[in-house]
């Protein structure tokens, strides 16, 4: 079950794959795919019509930083180039993580 | 010195000691070629459990992970130098040469003389040059390194060695997010809201994020202590309700006036440190926050009584909470002004007020409605009677009920004004209430029966409390406290811990036992195991509190 993938697109065509748990650490999306009648379930596949392919990326790649860094000490800096921090703080605010 | 030879000098104790106990230190911190006459070695290490990461390629850190024994010698060399520098490996050819010496005694030990004064050829330059006992030994390569080889060589290598400093620094820094419960992978709201705090100068308008959001960053911004003129421009939007400020020490006057201007909308507004605010400014609240329900101003020690009085006439009638804190110009015409133009006030909060005393006190039994009351730190001496008045008058109202910091109330305050007539309280905070004793305030809580049990209590400081008054808080509220603060009782023995321990406490989640003697780690496994709901664990001062926790944050424990 840990091995299930998920894939989301983004509103300029972009698609990310990754593990659905490391994609579950977002709250939003974890609620969009196991709500099991949504058709974004059923395929396992989430499209954000809201958020470009570059604040998406970013997002997944916290997602694996996050996953990477769980209840550990010494944890890494995450750089986040200060053009897109607002736009990717409306974005985290969106998916819960 | 042919190799081999049997001849030895004279050895040291220390050396002699080692080498009777069988225990080999040639593993002591040295980078050397992982050949397998080391690894026999190690192996034959008589006694001495050495881990087997001798041979491992994680070489770097076994200075680490050697055995106490070994360790203790490695702790022990003069001038505390850390394991930096590799020095000549000493090659390893039979048991006889176990023993090796500190390799601060600047390689002039036997191994590292064999090889001295060869001629060879460096291995990554391919260049001859003559082996001295400081060139460098490469393991990826197996050969020696020139002198200009080897300081590349080692920049590549860099080592995570962890000398004393460096585990020191990382306990510190382990402590610090402790404290700050900063414990997991931030999130990533977090870590954006920290960057936009650090490039505010750049940053324009921010548009809408979210009202929870503008908070945390006025939180961030605030410790930073970059919250200016500049950056609280961020903050004023024009159709705001609610606006925190947590650092106003930078803002001037006309900043403050600002946000009466930009937002006349506001319902709550919270400004700390507010030093700069004058009466001008307060004034102008007075005539623009015509929403204003929630006020509190923490310092501004500025704003004249008058100003105050006339804030209170224009606004009182909406106004449910206030609070004033940290100012000198508070006197009981203020208070006077409180009761009678704010006949709506549900929670007041007066903290620190220079001028407060019983005479203000007193004067507070006349706000009805008042279900949060808070006196705490008064400037002058407030006595058991003003209290007990206002309790007489307005105590069954109240939920929230704060006397911290009052120190010369006494137990007549229990006894004669909590206890018969706060039915409806829920949130009790004593602290500092050095002068009760503890078997009295046993018997008011043993019976304190008209009200169903506390939520929140807090019995910091109150120094001459006890075991008595422990069990009986148990007894009254055990099954609805939520929060406990029992710091500072060092009068409470271990008998009643144990009592704490066993006691069913379905709703605790936090406790804090910092300063009792008696605290130890058995207790902290039983708090650990008895207490399902309880998260947080504070234990400053507790000396026998070594072993951390697996499901508690604990906080305040000594490290070694």
């Amino acid at each position: 079950m840990s091995e299930e993938y998920v894939k989301l697109i983004s509103s300029d065509g972009f698609e990310f794959v990754l593990r659905k748990d490391i994609a579950c650490i977002s709250g939003t999306i974890k609620a969009i795919l196991n709500e099991g009648v949504f058709a974004e379930a059923q395929n396992n596949e989430c499209t954000f019509p809201d958020i470009r392919g570059s604040l998406l990326e970013k997002v997944c790649e916290y997602l694996h930083y996050n996953y990477r860094y769980k209840n550990q000490q010494d944890v890494p800096k995450f750089d986040i180039p200060p053009e897109m921090v607002l736009e990717l703080l409306v974005t985290a605010e969106y998916l819960d993580t | 010195m042919a190799r081999g030879s049997r001849v030895r000098g004279p050895n040291s104790a220390l050396t002699e000691f080692l080498r009777s106990q069988g225990i080999n230190t040639s593993a002591l911190g040295r980078a050397r070629p992982p050949n397998p006459e080391s690894t026999e070695q190690t192996n034959q290490g008589s006694g001495t459990e050495i881990n087997g990461t001798v041979d491992s390629p994680i070489s770097e850190e076994t200075p680490l992970i050697e055995t106490t024994t070994v360790q203790v010698q490695s702790s022990r060399r003069p001038g505390g130098r850390s394991v930096k520098k590799k020095k000549k490996p000493i090659e390893e050819d039979d048991d006889d040469h176990n023993i090796s010496f500190g390799f601060h005694r600047a390689g002039f030990s036997y191994k590292s003389r064999e090889n001295a004064g060869k001629l060879d050829f460096c291995v990554h330059c391919q260049c001859r040059f003559t082996i001295t006992p400081y060139s460098k030994y490469s393991e990826k390569e197996n050969g020696w390194l020139c002198y200009p080889c080897s300081r590349g060589a080692e920049e590549q290598q860099v080592p995570e060695i962890h000398t004393r400093k460096r585990r020191a620094m990382t306990r510190k820094k382990a402590a610090a997010a402790t404290m700050d419960e900063e414990l997991n992978v931030p999130k990533l709201q977090d870590i954006c809201i920290r960057i936009i705090a650090e490039y505010i100068h750049d940053v324009e308008a921010l548009g809408d994020i979210g009202q929870l959001n503008m908070d945390k960053i006025s939180q961030i911004i605030s410790k930073n202590r970059s919250l200016d003129d500049t950056t609280v421009q961020l903050f004023l939007t024009g159709d705001q309700t609610e606006l925190r400020l947590y650092d106003c020490s930078r803002l001037t006057d006309g900043a403050l006036l600002q946000i009466a201007q930009y937002c006349p909308r506001l319902h709550t507004l919270h400004l700390t440190f507010c030093g700069q605010m004058k009466d001008e400014v307060f004034n102008l609240y007075s005539e623009k926050l015509t929403e204003l329900k929630d006020l509190s101003i923490n310092g501004a020690f500025l704003v004249s009584t008058n100003t105050w009085i006339s804030f209170l006439k224009k606004r009182g009638l909406q106004l449910t909470e206030l609070e004033i804190t940290d100012t000198a110009k508070v006197h009981s015409s203020v208070i006077n002004a409180i009761v009678d133009y704010c006949p709506n006030l549900v929670t007041l909060t007066l903290s620190r007020i220079f001028y407060m005393d019983d005479e203000c006190v007193r004067l507070l039994s006349g706000c009805k409605n008042l279900t949060t009351l808070r006196i705490e730190s008064p400037g002058q001496t407030v006595t058991d009677g003003s209290v007990l008045d206002v309790l007489n008058q307005i105590g069954s109202g109240l939920q929230t009920l704060s006397l911290a910091g009052c120190s010369k109330l006494s137990d007549e305050v229990l006894k004669q004004g909590i206890g018969p007539c706060c039915g409806r309280l829920r949130n009790l905070d004593l602290s500092g209430l050095s002068e009760l004793t503890d078997d009295e305030a046993a018997s008011m809580f043993g019976s304190w029966n008209i009200q169903s049990g506390l939520e929140t209590l807090s019995l910091r400081r109150c120094l001459g409390l006890g075991d008595r008054t422990l069990r009986a808080v148990l007894v009254n509220s055990g099954q609805s406290l939520s929060s406990l603060d029992l710091n500072g009782l060092s009068y409470i023995t271990s008998d009643s811990l144990h009592y704490l321990a066993k006691f069913p406490l379905p709703r605790l989640q936090t406790l804090d036992v910092s300063w009792i003697r008696d605290m130890n780690d058995k207790l902290v496994c039983e708090f650990e195991e008895n207490k399902p709901a309880l998260a947080k664990l504070l234990v400053w001062g507790n000396n026998h509190v070594l072993m951390p926790t697996k499901r508690l944050l604990l906080i305040g424990r000594e490290v070694q």
